[in-house]
């Protein structure tokens, strides 16, 4: 089971050149903190109270990273916003240690700086696919053939969304459709209100993090 | 191919706009061109033509009841005499056969005219009862046969060969795949061992358009 932002990471991966294209670094910076942010509010972890992020439940996720990530918001004395989070998360080392843990399961071989996904992916081996064929998929099916969406894939798509990282799933000619649906996917009750407020001003400070960057 | 349609009515397929009602603006060109060889390539496969040293033969007349294809032929059979490729695919852009198929899609029941544009209808039965649309079915069917090494017959490998050779794959593929996806489709279907396993007949068909005249 790969966690959101190792499904963010992997997908911006060039499968013939196993580079990260350019120009997406950017987004990436923002987004994967972002998804970060958003796996620990899915596992109950984090809640927002009057705006601001706040630990719900302390107990470890499992996730090396999450933990780490979790404990950070458990010592910080003053409660932040997710603009803050998204911004104190990131760091340039955050893709090579998500890339480690993805070398680790498995699902990704390094050259070099250069990465190439795993085939066949462990969880799917019915096909000669990678874990990011498989990732790509089950995105395409629930935004283009009403596949029943699971949590997970409706914060991956608003997340994508905010990064503007959607041509990754999606042709040119799907794409306003697709942000229409994403749009309602990510407005409809698929979460309860409570989750859905944390996820949205993460994605609102990805997204204004992204902007600000690409403006400069 | 997994549903009932011809190579070319499939390729149309994928180059319609989902929003704008039409083929995608930027690959109005190349699917002229595209659209003409598939129109021969299913001939080919069809039994009506053959090549004879570059030149197009007819083989059979007799209708297959499909508006393009039985025009196609009864333009092959009033031919003076037997034509290049390059001439015919001229001939069918220029005789605008092809805009006669989206209205035999449309006749079919795969799209429907909502004033000048062309819609999907939703859902489209599949052959295994799922109701999708019937793009979405053959773009994931192509990536999977693509991306995850799933077996293509002859009519996915004729589409596959057009779409790369009308530097169409955008249609299908989505960034960071286009490289890998052409690589695949070269290495795997147009130059296998040097040897394109479409076969020469329909090798030539898939490359008449774009490759200079000797």
């Amino acid at each position: 089971m790969l966690t959101l932002y190792e499904k963010l990471f992997l997908l911006p991966i060039d499968d013939a050149k196993g580079t990260t294209a350019k120009g997406i670094y950017g987004p990436l910076y923002f987004g994967l903190p972002g998804a970060i942010l958003a796996d620990l509010t899915l596992q109950g972890r984090l809640a927002i109270e009057d705006r601001y992020i706040v630990v719900a439940n302390p107990a470890p996720t499992g996730d090396f990273l999450l933990d780490e990530i979790l404990t950070k918001l458990i010592k910080n004395k003053k409660p932040h916003k997710a603009s803050h989070w998204v911004r104190a998360i990131g760091s340039n080392d955050l893709p090579t240690q998500i890339a480690n843990g993805l070398r680790d399961k498995n699902i990704l071989r390094a050259e070099e700086k250069h990465y190439f996904g795993v085939i066949p992916y462990a969880a799917y081996t019915q096909y000669d696919a990678s874990a990011k064929f498989w990732v790509k998929e089950q995105l395409r099916a629930v935004v283009l053939a009403n596949r029943k969406p699971e949590l997970e894939d409706v914060a991956l798509l608003s997340l994508l969304k905010a990064c503007s990282l959607l041509n990754l799933v999606f042709t040119k000619d799907e794409r306003k459709a697709v942000a229409e649906r994403v749009a309602l996917l990510a407005s409809g009750d698929i979460y309860g209100e409570a989750v859905a407020d944390v996820l949205d001003s993460i994605d609102a400070a990805v997204l204004s993090a992204v902007t600000a960057v690409a403006a400069n | 191919m997994k549903n009932s349609l011809t190579i070319f009515e499939n390729l149309y397929i994928l180059a319609l706009d989902d929003e704008e009602g039409k083929i995608v603006e930027s690959t109005e060109n190349a699917m002229e061109a595209a659209l003409a060889c598939a129109v021969l390539a299913e001939l080919y496969l069809q039994k009506r033509i053959d090549l004879i040293e570059g030149r197009v033969s007819l083989l059979d007349q007799a209708s297959l009841d499909h508006p393009v294809m039985d025009l196609t032929i009864f333009s092959i059979v009033e031919a003076a005499r037997a034509r290049k490729l390059r001439y015919w695919i001229n001939s069918l852009t220029y005789k605008k056969l092809l805009a006669e198929i989206p209205n035999h899609l449309v006749d079919c029941g795969v799209l429907f005219r909502k004033k000048k544009h062309l819609r999907a209808v939703v859902p489209y039965r599949t052959a295994s009862g799922e109701e999708i649309l019937a793009k979405f079915e053959l773009k994931q069917h192509l990536r999977e046969i693509v991306l995850a090494s799933g077996q293509p017959d002859i009519d996915e490998m004729v589409l596959l060969a057009v779409l790369y050779h009308a530097d169409l794959l955008t249609l299908v593929f989505t960034r960071g795949e286009r490289k890998a996806a052409a690589k695949h489709i070269r290495n795997k279907i147009v130059e296998n061992d040097s040897n394109s396993v479409l076969g020469p007949g329909l090798d030539e068909i898939v490359v008449a358009a774009y490759r200079s005249e000797e």
